[in-house]
């Protein structure tokens, strides 16, 4: 027996009060002074017994009067089939259906887990009283959840059809997320019965997240779990997911660690990894590379079991512009996670704008020309073995360029910037640009603080305070603090002697400022007696970073670029920030496809063209004072997508502008399962009703009817009943005395 | 009352001047309670006939002995009592027949326990039961017949030997006003001691509220009865006693030493009423076989009703026999 407003069972109190009157008359006596009382006490014994059992017929039938009538406020139900058959069936079935495609995965049981999962759902749904107060919703289940029907409703025939059709997308799976749209389901429920049917193959990723996220998780799953609890309500994790986990994916298409760009001419390195779920080793297991669509290469492999292996691969691109790299393993138990694309942009060449803050006549005094030399030792533009071409303005010519221009724009101990400046060097950043700025014995603190600096909300992230070091490069400091791990330093995970000879005699101090999710130190200086002075800061705005470093990139405050490591340094921070970010080209399925446009670009027409060939326009969404995005989110399916600018007037065809490599989470292709026991240690507040139907027999049935919730209308009754009674016993009782 | 504030009553049948004030004093002689029993007692000599007569022979033979009929001689008739007069004028023998005027003695037993100190709307037992007393005391010196009095509660708490005499009536009500009704009753020893300490044929008037039990009272009846004494037992109980109309819940505070008692008596009522009905069939059914007369009166009735009607009631029943 349940009840749908339990708190109302707190009226039932009342029932206390006929007794509470009972104890209350007695208090209210009238005194008399009486002599016959040998005759009242014979009375009272006589009569003792019958008053007690007439006044407690009396008192029990009130105080079942108020007790009844609490419980029918309180809207009892029974769960018990006879008591069930006295009611309206009532109850809310929020129905979710896992689409993910690990439920396409074909093991040793006959049927994918999708094909059980739906005809579990049918027969939900086939269970539904909705001509009664049944009402329900449905869910599909992926990492990027949909409430295909969100408002409960009595459409079985339209339920049916939803269910009959749902086929395995390429996404993975998240329950936390999706356990958001199920609480807004019950939310905008009525029914007093409340019940969530999960039906998934229970994979082990479905229900990961990152651990500072687990205590709202959690929070979401005891809301959940508390919403359908009561009136007999509950939640049903249906498991419909084998016990093979034998599969092998492509989990990783990536560019070499220190190849952060693609240009034409060069040969460019490239890192697969497949990855072996199963418990067995996975022999000629034949590894494709596509081009642009064209078969390249392949690749027999054997892949331990529970094991990755990175298979290594090198391209020349010949043609700037767009390109698809894609590698392919042969179909096995779930073909989903077999194929992986990677988007490339190949370059001719990183055009690189160098504001010199110091000219010099020789490369010791003068501020860039170390770096020039190590970006480019050919000093030809043209060179196409090196990538970057380099424009070199004086601080004052700076105002003049348009740095929209630029894939990467260097300030080198410029001793002021104008705001204007500032403004648009932040703005290109925004939009996807790099900047590298060095300090020195020119910059004027001040100014730098209040302009880019700005109380951290400024291009730089910490307030310059003073030069620092020693006067003689005798005495250079070494770099110290390195993070390894850091894109633009990776490269020295491996030769940290290199970096251990870069000397640096003079620095910028930075005052002492809180790391932020936008900003972080990722190298420092090692000084002697104190504390390790910043050395190297980057900050992300936007889709673009900059990174600021506190000493200057010439002879007067250091010897770095007397050895090899300054230019393999500055290479590689350069080709990071000049890069454009790949995480932008390459996204996972669900994800937001975003593309910034060129100012004069925003009237033209644009398109998306899917996997499936496709075409969607899409229209310029401003984002700035001179931005315009694109932004297209039906990435549903795996596979790469171009971005197309519709043919213009003289033009035959489309332009290609980028390709967007979508992939699936390879995570999901590992359909080990969450026992039921993990999962109550993860959750303990989340309650649930597992259901394994995994072992191919015949779904469980778990009954959807509700209880009998109209029980009050009884009660009412036999309360009426009861006061007639009452009434009759009271004047009968009444009448003998 | 102050005993010294009575005036003698007078011998005459009318009501002195005394008298007057006395029953104006005191509370126990209510004017029209006497005035209802001095109309009374223009039959009263009938109606004393009908309240004693029979009860004993007067031991002063000749004494108060008035005419009543002739009758035709017969041979054995006392000449003594021919009437000369009637055979000189009509040459016949009559018998000249005498009523014999009694000489009654007539103690009254006053309850004075503290149950007859129980009053609901009107005055208390005590008080109706006194005046009962008061008056047939009064009704019996109006005959220049004897009257005593016993008031008790546990024990006799005053025994007052029966006299006739203005004076004696006084002392007779003085004792009752000054009475203490505070003491638990004890009757059926009361009546043995009554019993023992009569040693004349006397009339006793039991006059209570018979709060003891019934076998008790019955025996110290019998004993009175023993003693020849003829027995009339005024039962008097309140008109609440009688009827028990309490409708709410009630605290019920026992006198003579009874625990007090909360109880709803609505549903009681009908219990009480039996067993009010039990007990007094008890004792009516023993005073009967004692040939004993029962009267209950309940308080809520004029005393001088209750008085005169049970009077006629007698006087009835002695003509009937």
């Amino acid at each position: 027996m349940g009840f749908l407003h339990g708190p109302l069972l707190w009226l039932g109190m009342a029932g206390a009060i006929p007794v509470l009157i009972h104890l209350f008359n007695r208090q209210r006596y009238k005194r008399v002074r009486w002599a016959a009382m040998e005759w009242l006490l014979a009375a009272l014994k006589k009569t003792r017994r019958r008053m007690q059992i007439e006044n407690l017929i009396l008192l029990l039938i009130r105080i079942a009067v108020l007790v009844l009538l609490a419980m029918a406020l309180a809207r009892p139900f029974f769960q018990s089939a006879i008591a069930s058959q006295l009611g309206e069936s009532n109850t809310h079935a929020v129905i979710v259906l896992d689409v993910s495609y690990s439920m396409d995965f074909r093991g040793a049981d006959k049927g994918t887990p999708l094909e059980k999962a739906r005809q579990i759902a049918q027969s939900i749904l086939t269970d539904l009283k909705t001509t009664e107060n049944d009402r329900f919703s449905l869910i599909l289940l992926t990492d990027s959840p949909n409430a295909a029907i969100g408002e409960p409703s009595s459409r079985v025939d339209m339920g049916r059809e939803i269910v009959g059709g749902a086929t395995v997308t390429d996404q993975g799976t998240s329950i936390p997320r999706t356990m958001e749209l199920v609480k807004d389901a019950l939310d905008k429920s009525n029914n007093f019965v409340k019940k969530v049917f999960i039906i998934t193959d229970n994979q082990r990723h479905g229900w990961m997240v990152a651990e500072k996220d687990r205590p709202r998780v959690a929070e979401l799953f005891k809301q959940v779990t508390d919403m359908t609890s009561p009136n007999g309500g509950g939640i049903y994790l249906y498991d419909v997911g084998g016990n093979v986990v034998d599969n092998i994916a492509v989990v990783g298409l990536e560019m070499g660690a220190t190849q952060k760009v693609v240009s034409t001419d060069n040969s460019c390195e490239f890192l697969a990894t497949i990855r072996n779920y199963g418990a067995m080793q996975m022999s000629d297991v034949v590894l494709n590379v596509f081009v642009d669509g064209s078969k390249q290469t392949s690749y027999t492999l054997t892949v331990p079991a529970h094991d990755v292996l990175r298979q290594v691969f090198y391209f020349t691109f010949r043609e700037p512009g767009p390109h698809a790299v894609t590698v392919e393993i042969e179909p096995d138990a779930l073909s989903h996670d077999n194929k992986r694309s990677l988007a490339v942009d190949v370059r001719e060449a990183l055009k690189v704008l160098m504001v010199n803050g110091e000219k010099g006549s020789t490369m010791q005094t003068d501020e860039v020309a170390a770096l020039k030399m190590a970006l480019n030792p050919s000093q030809d533009s043209t060179d196409k073995r090196w990538v970057f071409n380099i424009t070199e303005v004086l601080e004052n010519g700076f105002a003049r360029e348009d740095v929209r221009k630029f894939d990467l724009v260097v300030l080198a101990n410029v001793e002021t910037v104008s705001p204007e400046e500032i403004a648009a060097l932040e703005e290109y950043v925004k939009a996807g640009g790099g900047v590298l700025i060095f300090l020195g014995d020119k910059v004027e603190a001040y100014t730098w603080n209040q302009v880019v600096w700005r109380g951290g909300d400024g291009l730089i992230p910490c307030e310059l305070d003073k030069p620092a070091g020693y006067p003689k490069n005798d005495d250079a400091m070494k770099f110290t603090g390195v993070d390894y791990a850091h894109p633009a330093l990776s490269y020295f995970q491996t030769s940290k002697p290199m970096l251990g000879r870069l000397l640096v005699s003079q620095y910028f101090a930075v005052k002492p400022f809180e790391a932020r999710p936008d900003a972080r130190v990722i190298a420092s200086l090692g000084v002697p007696g104190a504390d390790p002075a910043p050395l190297l800061i980057e900050r992300r705005m936007g889709r673009g970073r900059a990174i600021l470093c506190t000493t200057a990139p010439d002879f007067e405050w250091g010897l770095m670029p007397k050895v090899p490591g300054f230019l393999v340094l500055f290479d590689q921070i350069c080709q990071y920030l000049a890069s454009p970010p790949q995480r932008f080209r390459n996204i996972t399925v669900g994800d937001q496809l975003e593309y910034t446009l060129k100012a004069t670009e925003f009237a033209k027409t644009f398109s998306i063209v899917t996997p499936r060939q496709n075409r969607s326009s899409i229209s310029p969404v401003k984002a700035g004072e001179h931005a315009y995005h694109l932004m297209f989110s039906g990435t549903t399916e795996a596979g790469l997508y171009g971005l197309e600018r519709d043919a213009q007037p003289g033009e035959t065809q489309a332009t290609l502008l980028t390709w967007y490599a979508v992939n699936v989470d390879p995570e999901e292709g590992f359909v080990e399962k969450m026992t039921p026991p993990e999962l109550r240690t993860m959750y303990p507040q989340f309650r649930f009703t597992y259901v394994e139907q995994g072992t191919g027999s015949q779904p469980e049935k778990i009954a959807v009817k509700a209880p009998a919730s109209n029980i009050w209308k009884y009660l009412v009754g036999i309360i009426l009943g009861l006061l007639v009674l009452e009434t009759c016993l009271a004047q009968m009782f009444g009448a003998k005395r | 009352m102050e005993a010294s504030s009575l005036t003698p009553v007078g011998k005459g049948k009318g009501k002195g001047k005394g008298e007057e004030n006395m029953a104006e004093k005191s509370k126990y002689l209510d004017p029209r309670v006497l005035n209802r029993v001095a109309r009374l007692n223009i039959r009263a000599r009938t109606v004393m006939e009908g309240f004693v007569s029979g009860l004993h022979k007067s031991p002063y033979h000749g004494f108060s002995v008035e005419f009543a009929q002739h009758r035709e001689y017969t041979p054995g008739d006392d000449l003594r009592f021919l009437d000369w007069k009637v055979y000189g004028r009509s040459d016949r023998l009559y018998i000249k027949q005498y009523e014999q005027e009694t000489n009654l003695r007539a103690y009254i037993i006053l309850d004075a326990s503290e149950s007859m100190d129980y009053a609901s709307d009107n005055g208390s037992k005590f008080d109706y039961a006194a005046t009962i007393a008061a008056s047939l005391a009064h009704l019996v010196m109006e005959q220049q017949d004897s009257a005593g009095l016993v008031l008790f509660d546990r024990l006799i708490s005053k025994f007052i030997h029966a006299q006739c005499s203005p004076q004696h009536l006084r002392v007779m009500v003085t004792e009752m006003e000054a009475q203490k009704t505070t003491e638990k009753t004890d009757l059926g020893h009361v009546l043995h001691d009554v019993a023992e300490r009569i040693k004349h044929k006397s009339l006793v008037i039991l006059i209570s509220d018979l709060l003891d039990k019934p076998e008790s009272i019955i025996s110290g009846l019998q004993h009175l009865k023993h003693g020849r004494h003829d027995v009339i037992v005024i039962h008097v109980l309140d008109e609440y006693e009688a009827r028990f109309p309490f409708d709410r819940m009630t605290r019920f505070d026992g006198l003579e030493g009874y625990p007090y008692l909360v109880v709803d008596p609505k549903p009681l009522r009908e219990a009480y009423l039996e067993e009010v009905r039990k007990f007094t069939n008890e004792i009516r059914r023993g005073c009967l076989a004692q040939r004993i007369d029962f009267v209950q009166v309940t308080t809520d009735q004029p005393v001088d009703v209750a008085v005169s009607s049970y009077l006629a009631r007698r006087l009835s029943k002695r003509r009937a026999k």
